[in-house]
């Protein structure tokens, strides 16, 4: 009886101390569920944000072709969701991926070229002169958000 | 996988397993993404009514109607009595499945027949008493005011806008100043006709029989409705306050009253009326119309050309199902949007559920088409003919 209790006290510690869960299986310590549904939903979380980053961009393109079939909001408050739940499971387990912008990696300029286009495309019946203004003005007020929210010290 | 590797947070035993789990994701990606290109490529759409639940928001068909348009949505339809109701889109599907349900004490039917009619919702409308006199109301411009003279009563237009919605500026008439002492005008102002469009930052709005402003759900309801963009006119907040606001249209909404409907088929002109679509006869009126308005261009050749087909009870599930499928492609070059579904039967019924299904065949002709709408509407967006 004592053994048993002592067993359970452990198991309980090592959930508090790393939020995973171990199951025993045969021989050997398989499941340890929280990490591995933080590493699924960082996975499910990712191929859903290019799926939407795909279906926003044909929205941009030809306005309606995705919007009068699918309400956009309902995908956008999943993902959100899945982004809550991950930061929540992440926690739990004490690991996380911070948001550590690097302007070395080409996926930050890709994404950077992919706003660009998005938004020249957005202000195509303006002016052709005022087009460059508006996308400028834009990537400064980024530009000083950033600076701001990612400053040192 | 591209952005971070999230397999880095799992023990080592258990990362070859995270691998696969990634491939199977991937897969689902894959799987998903084809189905969703397919379903863009080749629309369907459902739409259905409960009878045993009929004011949920759920039901996607219109409120079902029997002869003089009163309500069957209880499902009790009488025998040699007609059910219609109808739904709105904008795709062009192939054919479309009717299946019915009916309750447990209903009488089982030797033979229900479904036919399925296109034009406009309004132009489903029974025909109303022809307008043959002159418009009994009349635009007089007072020392350069508009007003409205109705009734033996004279009410100022909240603008000349406002007015040029009622008659053209051709049929605008002068009045003398002493008019305004025969006929003192009215403290309530005028705003714009029944059935005109307007347009303000937000959105465009028709005005509806009821004097509110209903704004239109998007551009391709506006499209799909048969409304024309020349139509629209640009208003400012007071002159749009003047409505109260209504209820949203969208596709499956009726065109409001004070619509023109032209006829190809005939050359008839028509107007919606409080729920009929009355056929103008007199000159002077249509003039006046068609000077404020564009005609929705419909066909009374719909009515001469509807698909039919018979209701076959299922054999799985066991129940009290029936359905059958109706090729629609006959239908697809009739102006409008709405279909309207018509259900005879020769014995008394008890619906319990009716849906419709319509679905766009996987051939090259559909995907020959959807490529044509797609740079039809690119070349819109884009401004280049």
């Amino acid at each position: 009886m004592n053994r048993q209790k002592k067993t359970i006290r452990k198991r309980f510690s090592t959930i508090r101390s790393t939020g995973a869960v171990f199951v025993k299986n045969s021989r050997e310590w398989i499941v340890s569920m929280f990490p591995f549904s933080y590493a699924a939903l960082l996975d499910i979380i990712e191929l859903s944000l290019f799926a939407f980053a795909l279906i926003i961009t044909a929205e941009a393109v030809l306005p309606g072709i995705i919007s009068l079939r699918l309400n956009l909001a309902k995908p956008f408050f999943v993902i959100l969701i899945l982004i809550a739940l991950s930061g929540l499971i992440g926690r739990k387990i004490g690991a996380s991926f911070p948001f550590v912008p690097d302007k070395k990696s080409p996926v930050t300029w890709i994404g950077i070229s992919w706003l660009a286009f998005l938004l020249t495309l957005s202000s195509i019946k303006f002016s052709p002169f005022l087009v460059p203004i508006i996308v400028g003005a834009f990537f400064l007020i980024i530009r000083l958000f950033w600076k701001l929210l990612f400053r040192k010290g | 996988m591209i952005l971070f590797d999230a397999a880095t947070v799992l023990p080592e035993k258990i990362r070859i397993r995270f691998r696969w789990f990634q491939v199977v994701l991937v897969l689902v990606f894959l799987f998903a993404a084809f189905m969703s290109g397919y379903a863009l490529l080749f629309p369907f759409q459902n739409f259905s009514f409960n009878f045993s639940n009929p004011d949920t928001a759920k039901n996607t068909l219109e409120d079902p109607v029997g002869p003089d348009l009163t309500s069957l949505k209880k499902g009790r339809v009488k025998a040699g009595e007609t059910l219609r109701t109808y739904a709105g889109t904008t795709a062009s599907f192939s054919s479309v499945r009717v299946d019915l349900a009916l309750e447990k004490d209903s009488p089982l039917p030797d033979m229900i027949t479904v036919s399925l009619r296109r034009s406009f919702r309004s132009f489903f409308l029974p025909a109303g008493k022809p307008l043959d006199s002159a418009p009994d109301q009349r635009v007089l411009a007072v020392d350069g005011s508009p007003y409205l003279f109705s009734q033996q009563s004279l009410s100022p237009f909240i603008s000349d806008t406002a007015a040029l919605s009622w008659a053209p500026k051709e049929k605008v008439l002068p009045g003398k100043n002493d008019i305004l002492t025969i006929f003192p005008p009215q403290d309530t102002l005028v705003g714009f006709r029944h059935g005109t469009l307007v347009s303000d930052a937000q959105g465009v709005y028709a005005i509806g029989g009821d004097d509110k402003a209903h704004p239109i759900g998007n551009t391709t309801v506006f499209e799909s409705l048969g409304f024309h963009w020349n139509d629209v006119r640009p208003v400012s907040e007071e002159e749009l306050g003047l409505h109260k606001r209504g209820k949203i249209i969208l596709f499956d909404a009726a065109q409001p009253d004070g619509t023109v409907f032209l006829d190809r088929a005939t050359k008839q002109y028509y107007v919606i009326d409080s729920g009929t679509k009355a056929p103008i006869v007199n000159k002077d009126r249509l003039d006046t119309l068609l000077g404020v308005t564009t005609p929705i261009e419909a066909t009374s050749d719909t009515f001469r050309r509807p698909v039919k087909c018979v209701l076959n009870k299922n054999i799985l599930p066991f129940g009290r199902t029936y359905s059958c499928d109706i090729p629609i492609e006959s239908l697809r070059n009739l102006p409008g949007g709405s279909f309207e579904l018509s259900l005879d039967s020769v014995r008394d019924l008890h619906l319990a559920d009716l849906s419709l299904s319509f679905h766009t065949s996987p051939d090259w002709q559909n995907f020959s088409l959807f490529l044509t709408q797609l740079k039809e509407r690119f070349l819109a967006v884009y401004g280049k003919k």
